[in-house]
């Protein structure tokens, strides 16, 4: 089912902090990641829609009909916690059944819906285990069979992956995605962690003070950020404040980058953002100067880390002090580096979004 | 045996010594010349008890006590350990000197606090007979075993509140949320999840201060005297101006010591099972 949250405002009271003005539209079946810094509102936005608190305007809506008001018990929505929340005295089995215990479900019945849910999540073996005997990724994957076991209308993830290992983050990924498709219900994920949201979701709400700065597919949210600030949190990123001097050209304080300049007039202030991918080593070309060929730069590197299939470089600019950040496939020195006026992006300047 | 353990012993012995002094001398000997003077008739005083109308009479006296005063202590600490528990830090010091205060006051305070206030004359006895409330019903109820029940509560909720604080502070409460998303009410969040949660404490804690009312005397003697028949006061009878008869007194606290350590012991195992279970492997 859908979800829509309308223009929602929450305050805690006496303090500053809350969600401001939020509103994002989920489809069916879509999975909307919402991420942002600590602090950035986006885990009150998820309790705001499963109901643990109340908006102070505005309106949430399931399959357009309004939920504002109606209490948490009654929303129907699983949700998953950063802490798992498992009950620790009911076995794995009675915590996936406990849902449907509440709802009057039958034990036979429960019982054989909650184990084909354990199996699903592939802990059938564990039924009669108590969740402080298991891991972190197992109680996590008992608490995601705990939140669907009951067909809710809309799944909530609450930093469901963060405790986890690495690894076993990046499987666990996989396996909501998977569960959530087969499914087909919409989910809301919040998460710190810019990776998994986009590898995740189909859309994703970057948040920061309690604001949405922009909500736009994964794809979108990287190649055209709309501020400094998202193309700062999404991706690595070399962001410069410059002026557009010509029709081609923007002036970046050390040096002038050829680019194209779209809706912006000469003489405006923009942010310049390079993304390191589409910052290219070049075989050192013997006679030209770097003068001559725009996008250009040669110099030492500042620092070099190797990544495994990538190596991270920083470029510091002959007779500059700018550091240009890029990344390679490649073993080889590198000394000189070019950027394709095509890569080069300009955003509004400073944080403000465009809308 | 190494040397550095040879070194060690004289060391351990010095540190242990004050302690296994204290043992010996305040409980193994008591304990111990108990025990003697209950053998010194071969058992009989044992057999005599059990055959006497007053010593059941009073072990049943005592055994409803223990339960009234525990069950109540537990009934009234628990809400107020969860409100303490959501208090500011600095509301919630306040809060616990206060309700530690009643601990420090000896049980003859608490009697003859009881007699002032609720006495044939107590000032809240007249204020009652006002509104016309018997002052015979009202002493009648304070000089009864529930009377007792009560003036014990007000040293043994105290202790509940101190036992029960740490858990309910612990308590995940993210537990009631999770069960609210599922669909549960207020009422079976607390049923299906807080509870057995508290359960092993709300027991130790039970057995505790049960075990404290089955054995108290000073504010039983001062508040109704011989007039109810409990264990401990049948044992002041047995060995106070009007009564030496040791190995019957022996015999009875025998009795007693035995009730409060199984009372304990039950309290305990249980907690155990609780933890047991939570780390179970299937």
């Amino acid at each position: 089912m859908s979800i829509d949250i309308e223009q929602c405002n929450f305050q805690y009271p006496g303090t500053g902090v809350g969600v401001f003005d939020v509103s994002i539209n989920a489809a069916q079946g879509e999975l909307i990641a919402v991420i942002g810094a600590s602090g950035s509102g986006k885990t009150t936005m998820l309790k705001l829609v499963a109901g643990f608190e109340q908006p102070d305007s505005g309106c949430i809506r399931v399959n357009g009909q309004d939920v504002t008001h109606v209490p948490a018990r009654e929303r129907n929505m699983g949700v998953v916690f950063q802490s798992y929340a498992l009950f620790p005295l009911m076995s794995c089995l009675d915590n996936v059944a406990y849902p449907l215990k509440i709802r009057g479900v039958s034990q036979a019945e429960r019982h054989k819906r909650a184990l084909a849910m354990l199996d699903r999540v592939g802990l059938g073996a564990f039924a009669r285990r108590f969740p402080g005997s298991m891991s972190g990724g197992q109680q996590q994957r008992v608490a995601l069979a705990r939140a669907l076991v009951f067909n809710p209308v809309v799944l909530l993830l609450d930093e469901p992956l963060s405790a986890l290992d690495a690894g076993l983050r990046v499987e666990m990924r996989s396996q909501i995605c998977e569960l959530q498709r087969e499914h087909g219900i919409t989910a809301l994920h919040v998460t710190h962690d810019q990776e998994e949201a986009l590898s995740m979701a189909t859309k994703i709400a970057l948040m920061h003070q309690g604001r949405i700065v922009q909500l736009a597919s994964p794809q979108e949210l990287y190649d055209n950020p709309n501020s400094r600030l998202v193309a700062a949190f999404v991706g690595q990123a070399n962001l410069w404040e410059g002026t557009v001097t010509s029709q081609s050209r923007v002036d970046v304080g050390f040096a002038t980058l050829a680019c194209e300049i779209g809706a912006y007039k000469e003489g405006a202030a923009v942010t310049v953002l390079v993304r390191p991918e589409h910052v290219q080593p070049l075989q050192e070309p013997a006679s030209a100067s770097p003068g001559l060929c725009p996008n250009t730069f040669r110099g030492p590197l500042a620092s070099d880390t190797f990544l495994g299939a990538l190596r991270r470089f920083e470029l510091a600019a002959e007779g500059t002090s700018a550091r240009i950040l890029g990344e390679t496939t490649a073993r080889t020195p590198v000394g000189c580096i070019h950027i394709d006026p095509h890569h080069v992006r300009l955003l509004p300047p400073g944080d403000i979004p465009l809308a | 045996m190494s040397a550095s353990q040879n070194r060690k012993l004289p060391l351990f012995l010095l540190l242990a010594a004050p302690g296994f002094i204290t043992l010996a001398m305040f409980f193994v000997l008591p304990l111990g010349s108990v025990l003697g003077s209950l053998v010194q008739d071969g058992g009989q005083a044992l057999l005599r008890l059990w055959q006497d109308p007053l010593f059941l009479r009073g072990l049943q006296g005592s055994v409803m006590l223990a339960i009234t005063a525990g069950a109540l202590s537990v009934i009234v600490g628990l809400p107020v350990a969860f409100k303490l528990a959501r208090m500011k830090e600095s509301a919630r010091l306040l809060v616990m000197f206060c309700i530690s205060l009643p601990l420090t006051f000896s049980g003859l305070i608490v009697a003859y606090g009881f007699i002032l206030c609720f006495g044939r004359s107590g000032f809240i006895t007249l204020l009652l007979a006002e509104v016309g409330v018997s002052p015979e019903w009202v002493a009648g109820l304070v000089y009864s075993p529930v009377g007792l029940a009560l003036a014990y509560c007000y040293y043994l909720i105290p202790r509940v509140v101190l036992l029960l604080l740490p858990v309910v502070s612990n308590f995940d409460t993210r537990l009631l949320t999770a069960a609210t998303s599922l669909g549960a009410s207020r009422f079976a969040a607390l049923r299906d999840v807080l509870l057995p949660e508290m359960m092993p404490t709300l027991k130790v804690a039970f057995f505790l201060v049960a075990a404290v009312a089955f054995g108290a005397y000073g504010t039983a003697l001062a508040l109704v005297g011989s007039q109810v028949n409990i264990l401990p006061l049948l044992l002041y009878s047995r060995i106070s101006d009007t009564g030496s008869d040791f190995p019957q007194a022996a015999a009875i606290s025998l009795v007693l010591l035995g009730v409060c350590s199984l009372m304990m012991s039950v309290a305990e195992m249980s907690a155990l099972r609780h933890e047991h279970r939570k780390h179970a492997e299937n």
